[in-house]
């Protein structure tokens, strides 16, 4: 099949500085793939250039095969949602919907029709003769999202769209474009910083950081099995340890944490013997208590406890080692300065060469 | 005690301020040939006066000329480059941006002495091109503020909006920027239109008697022969600039509100 | 540079060249103009060129060679515009009495000679034998001069070219120079007296006090110049609203002299100007956290000690800024002197303009001109670089 939008060794230099350094990226016709990363990490400049805002230095970005990069913006027909929703301030909800459907030269009456049937949708039909500035944020917000759906663009871009609302509306706004997005067939391309909105939202996430991407898969697979040091970090919470590699033996490898704690683990195949390596596991990937199945029980400390409402997060302790636990609640009446055993999955272990 | 000394000042500065214009108003309609209270007798000779004599008539219409030549001038000009000014990639903009505000600081005098020795060669001393000229100068300061401060308060993402719904270059400047700027505009021309109407020393050097504006009517009516008709035509022009400055401040202001609802 | 930018900074070129253009030429050049005027002086040795040429080898001592005479027959011969020689004469004139005499009696002899070789300066007027004259015309020669920058110091250059002062008495710009800035430093002062508290009144208030007292200074502000002056002018006259009030309450028997004085100047260029102090402080005080003075409190310092340390140190900015400016524009004014002054309390504006308009030397208005013009040109840099960073002063 062929992809629908390709970039293919894509650079961008400012000046001297390069933000973008030879990037190949796939995005199908109908997925939702976030741009996920840390500010700087050359996520919005993706985005930047899709729309035509930015020209590529180098390299080239197609879409069904035919050449983008060099086209301004408004011959893209991509339909864009900025991060403050760039409403025009000086036209009334309605004239902002029927901007670009007036740009495409439909007829007054097709125009009055599809911003009517568009606004009611969103549930924003009464509303269609203020201006922006009389609306509250989650308004404007849906007013932004339809301005760029209602003339049918090829694609959705979306620059941090939810960044400005509220925690609420916020995680509201994510199931309202999500669920436009299944209704309609929607490609959508939407860059964030906020992981969680990431994970909830995409079919597929592209971890950016310092120009490059360092992981593109689903948000499952993003998740459980990190291919580097950073997606491990920068998606979740884990316990990220430099570890010696002991010993490789049938897809299963033997782990130094510590002096005295080892751990086993599923092995990558390129993972040899004698190595250095990062271990990552997931705070609610352990549990506190032994388990009759695990190849995992290790006796360590509590050093410290902390009650946040919906779970508990136990700090352990094995000398200069530590490791964080999250769990439901501490089952029996552990102390501080109890001993407990830890065990957790080899599955759930992820090992990284440095 | 601290409260009250500081009424006390604020009241003071404040009459200090205020007074002195309110104060002089009501001699206009004096019917006495003298400026001094108290009025015997109410008039409106000093209007008919300013309005039949011909040295008053004139300056009048000399002044609404040479006011709307000079706002049109200045305005168009000075749009054109606080546009320009906009761009990021142009150089020595720093340095531009002073050249065009110089004129409000040169001193009145030197400008106008200036342009006295320089319009003859020109052909353009004591013509109405050359005043309109000279008052322009002096006006596109204001313009450029004025439309600089509105062009900034334009978030650029609408205009990558617009163009990203299809508009063209063209489009997104008629449809956008500039509906957005307008009201920047318009306030920079009333500025530069008090700014003329309000304007002596340059008028003195490069106007003939043909081109006498009210102003430098009313210069040398104190100068010569005060009368009543001067704080007539004073009440004319505070009566003006005080309709055009509500006007601007108004348009101000609603941008200004425009601006701070549509940030989120 | 990439070819989308190239075109965009040619766009952005595009709108900005008419005003560049039009302020070239009716802005730069003016200027220009004045500054020229005040050095350049080729009135003699455009009309005297060949004389121009060979006055330079003469050392000035004893006669000039006989060649210096020859050109000056020469170029006398051939003076056919009437006008620049009418201005030489003036020039030469103005520097040895005597001259006017002296070259018309030369041009008509050096005319009806035939040929020039064989006239003899000396034999049609005996004063070509007194070198003062020759002097004069070597030192009228060349085309810049300074004489007017040094006339507008009170200055002059003496017969061995050093420069002196003027002798005391014979001219006054000195004098004015130094009124106009006293004059501005006290109108300076005068504003910063009352617009630092009135600034500060203004930031410490709110709500409708807050509106009033800032309205009380824009008005004025928006209200015209020749308004204002008109107003001061009546109320201080003799028969004025002051003076007429004074006197009805029994306070004073005779009117104050009020107008057409130093006080009635400052008093209504402090009018003028307050609105220039009281707005840059404002603005700095606007951005003053109000909780710092309770912060200061909190610490233990009297309300008193609050100010002198806190606030006042903050206002410092905004002070500075109003400063300069009210000063730059007060060295500049002309028309409200010009209308409440007296005749020693004109300005260096009114002096410049007495020169160009009174008596058309337009080197003179020009010199001092120049003066002003850097003068205030050097304030609205420092003004610039003040208010761009006024964090820096704070600090």
């Amino acid at each position: 099949m062929q992809p629908f939008i390709q970039f293919e060794a894509v650079s961008k230099s400012f000046g001297a500085h390069t933000v973008i350094d030879s990037l190949d990226l796939t995005i199908q016709q109908g997925e939702f793939l976030s741009l996920l990363g840390p500010s700087g990490s050359g996520k919005t400049t993706i985005l930047m250039m899709l729309a035509g805002f930015e020209r590529p230095t180098r390299g080239t970005i197609t879409l069904e095969g035919t050449r983008i990069d060099q086209l301004p913006p408004h011959r893209r027909e991509m339909g864009v949602v900025f991060q403050n929703y760039a409403l025009f301030p000086h036209m009334t909800v309605a004239e902002n919907v029927a901007f670009p459907l007036e740009m495409k030269k439909l007829p007054r009456a097709e125009i009055a029709t599809k911003v009517e049937r568009a606004l009611d949708m969103v549930r924003l039909g009464q509303l269609k003769n203020r201006r922006p500035s009389q609306l509250s944020g989650g308004q404007q917000q849906r007013v932004a999202l339809t301005r760029a759906l209602v003339f049918e663009p090829r694609v959705i871009l979306m620059d941090e769209p939810l960044g400005a609302l509220d925690k609420q509306l916020r995680e509201h706004m994510q199931l309202e474009i999500r669920e436009l997005h299944k209704r309609l067939g929607l490609t959508i391309v939407f860059v964030t910083h906020d992981q969680s909105e990431a994970l909830t939202m995409s079919d597929r996430i592209a971890v950016f950081n310092g120009g490059r991407i360092e992981q593109i898969d689903s948000p499952f697979v993003i998740y459980d099995t990190p291919r580097t040091r950073f997606v491990a970090q920068f998606i979740g919470e884990t316990n990220l340890i430099e570890a010696d590699v002991v010993n490789v033996q049938g897809g299963r490898a033997t782990i130094a944490l510590s002096d005295d704690l080892v751990a086993q683990v599923d092995a990558a195949p390129e993972l040899a013997k004698g190595q250095k390596a990062w271990f990552s596991l997931r705070p609610e990937r352990m549990r506190l208590g032994a388990d009759p199945a695990g190849d995992n029980a290790l006796t360590m400390t509590i050093a410290d406890c902390i009650y946040h409402g919906d779970h508990m997060r136990v700090q352990l302790a094995q000398g200069q080692f530590t490791f964080t636990a999250r769990c439901e609640r501490l089952a029996g009446d552990w102390k501080v300065g109890a001993p407990v055993v830890v065990s957790f999955d080899p599955r759930d272990c992820t090992v990284l060469a440095p | 005690m601290f409260r009250a000394i500081q009424t006390l000042f604020g009241v003071t500065i404040v009459g200090f301020l205020l007074l002195p214009i309110v104060a002089i108003l009501p001699l206009a309609f004096t019917s006495s040939v003298f400026l001094t209270y108290p009025i015997e007798d109410y008039s409106l000779r000093w209007f008919t006066e300013l309005a039949t004599a011909d040295a008053w008539r004139l300056s009048i219409m000399n002044s609404l000329i040479i006011g709307l030549g000079a706002t049109l001038l200045s305005t168009v000009l000075g749009t054109l480059a606080a546009l320009g000014m906009r761009s990021e990639v142009l150089p020595l903009a720093s340095l531009l941006r002073t050249v065009f505000l110089l004129p409000m600081v040169v001193p009145a005098v030197v400008l106008g002495v200036g342009m006295q020795m320089l319009f003859v060669n020109f052909g353009l001393a004591s013509t109405y091109p050359g005043v309109i000229v000279a008052h322009a100068v002096l006006c596109v300061p204001f313009v450029i503020v004025s439309v600089s401060a509105s062009l900034q308060g334009i978030d650029r993402a609408v205009e990558k909006a617009a163009s990203s719904l299809g508009a063209s270059p063209v489009t997104v400047f008629h449809r956008v920027t500039f509906p957005l700027a307008l009201p920047g505009i318009i306030s920079g021309a009333v500025f530069a239109f008090a700014t003329s109407l309000d304007e002596v020393v340059i008028t003195l050097f490069v106007a003939g008697p043909n081109q006498r504006t009210l102003a430098r009517q009313m210069f040398s009516s104190i100068r010569e022969n005060i009368s009543p008709t001067v704080v007539a035509a004073a009440l004319l022009l505070i009566i003006g600039t005080l309709c055009l400055a509500g006007l601007a401040a108004a348009l101000r202001w609603r941008q200004e509100r425009n601006a701070l609802r549509a940030a989120p | 540079m990439s070819r989308a930018s190239a075109r965009e900074t040619l766009g952005a070129l595009l709108l900005i060249v008419p005003l560049l253009a039009f302020l070239a030429v009716f802005f730069l050049w003016p200027l220009w103009t004045m500054v020229t005027a005040a050095v350049v002086d080729d009135t003699v040795s455009r009309v005297l060129p060949r004389t121009a040429a060979a006055i330079v080898s003469w050392d000035g001592r004893d006669l000039p060679p006989p060649q210096v005479h020859e050109a000056l027959v020469a170029d006398l011969r051939q003076a056919n515009d009437q006008q620049a020689l009418g201005e030489t004469v003036r020039r030469l004139n103005s520097a040895v009495s005597g001259f006017r005499t002296l070259l018309s009696r030369t041009t008509s002899s050096a005319r009806d000679g035939a040929d020039p070789k064989t006239i003899d300066l000396a034999a049609v007027d005996p004063r070509w034998k007194d070198p003062r004259y020759w002097l004069a015309l070597k030192d009228a020669v060349p085309p810049y001069t300074d004489r007017n920058l040094l006339a507008a110091v009170d200055m002059k250059r003496d017969a061995d070219g050093a420069v002196v002062s003027e002798a005391p008495g014979a001219s006054a710009n000195r004098l004015i120079m130094f009124r106009t800035f006293l004059i501005a430093a006290i109108v300076t002062a005068a504003c910063a007296a009352i617009g630092l508290p009135y600034a500060m009144l203004a930031a410490a208030v709110t709500g409708w006090k807050r509106s009033a007292l800032l309205l009380a200074v824009l008005v004025p502000l928006w209200t015209s110049l020749l308004v204002r002056t008109t107003a001061w002018f009546v109320l201080l006259q003799n028969e004025g609203l002051i003076n007429g009030a004074l006197q009805a309450i029994g306070f004073i028997d005779s009117p104050l002299p009020l107008i057409f004085n130093r006080l009635g100047v400052v008093i209504a260029m402090t009018h003028v100007l307050l609105p220039f102090m009281v707005l840059p402080i404002y603005s700095v005080l606007l951005s003053v956290p109000r909780n710092l003075m309770q912060a200061a409190a909190s610490m233990g310092a009297s309300p008193l000690r609050a100010f002198w340390r806190v606030l006042l140190p903050l206002s410092l900015p905004g002070l500075l800024s109003g400063s300069l400016l009210v000063f730059m524009v007060a060295i500049g004014y002309y028309i409200t002197p010009a209308l409440v002054g007296g005749a020693n309390d004109q300005m260096i504006s009114s002096v410049i303009a007495f020169y160009a308009t009174g008596t058309a030397n337009w080197g003179l208005a020009g010199a001092l001109g120049v003066i002003l013009l850097l003068v205030t040109t050097i304030l609205y840099l420092i003004y610039g670089r003040l208010s761009k960073s006024p964090q820096l002063l704070g600090a």
